[in-house]
């Protein structure tokens, strides 16, 4: 089992120019669905945020899920229901991921500290372009 | 179709269209050129988000969650 990867920063196009960011690529299991995504790792958001069109995309029902939860800042105009789901990343063994998932389309799948930095310990280095993740050790 | 009519093209597309074809572009390499990125760009789109990063109260609930989930294990 992977006890250590290193995941270059991406190139993500912005207004001007580019930006390099640490995305991290994982799959995402709900049933029979399991699209592979790429997760922003936000060291400063408090929850994880699953986009709606990728939680439509997962085979979610959004009236059928029962626990509403308020999300802040521009995310707080829509609606968010709370979600566990199964995750695996690059060899790493599968951990059950919450998500609040918002209402919000066009918007990257965040991985925040509840609870993606519960079971990663995260280590950017963006001077060499890389980041490294490494799964929650007992 | 050369690669100058590939770009002529993607200017004739929307700038959704543009954003999604640029998305596509850096799945089939992650390592797609900046310049093109820049240029499939429409002018004046933004990456718009802001961090939850105060969603405390939210963050109790999933944590919560997760709990029971383990608990009924």
């Amino acid at each position: 089992m992977t006890t250590l990867f290193a995941f270059p920063y991406r190139p993500v196009p912005i207004p001007g120019g580019v930006a390099r960011v640490p995305l991290m690529p994982l799959r995402l299991y709900n049933g029979a669905a399991w699209p592979d995504v790429d997760g922003l790792i936000d060291s400063g958001a408090a929850v994880s945020v699953l986009p709606f069109d990728m939680g439509a995309r997962l085979g979610l029902d959004w009236d059928a899920e029962p626990l509403s939860i308020r999300l802040t800042g521009n995310l707080a105009s829509q609606p968010a229901k709370a979600i566990i789901l199964t995750a695996e990343a690059n060899g790493f063994a599968p951990v059950r991921l919450s998500f609040a998932w918002s209402r919000m389309t066009g918007i990257p799948l965040l991985l925040g500290q509840t609870n993606f930095f519960d079971e990663f310990d995260i280590c950017f280095r963006r001077t060499r372009g890389q980041f490294t993740v490494a799964p929650r050790t007992p | 179709m050369s690669f100058a009519e590939v770009l002529a093209a993607a200017n004739e597309l929307t700038a959704d269209e543009r954003r999604e074809l640029a998305r596509e572009l850096r799945e089939i390499d992650r390592e797609t050129d900046d310049e093109l990125l820049r240029r499939l760009m429409p002018a004046g789109s933004e990456f718009e988000v802001w961090s939850p990063w105060d969603a405390y109260e939210a963050a109790g609930v999933l944590q919560q969650l997760l709990e029971q989930e383990r608990a009924a294990k």
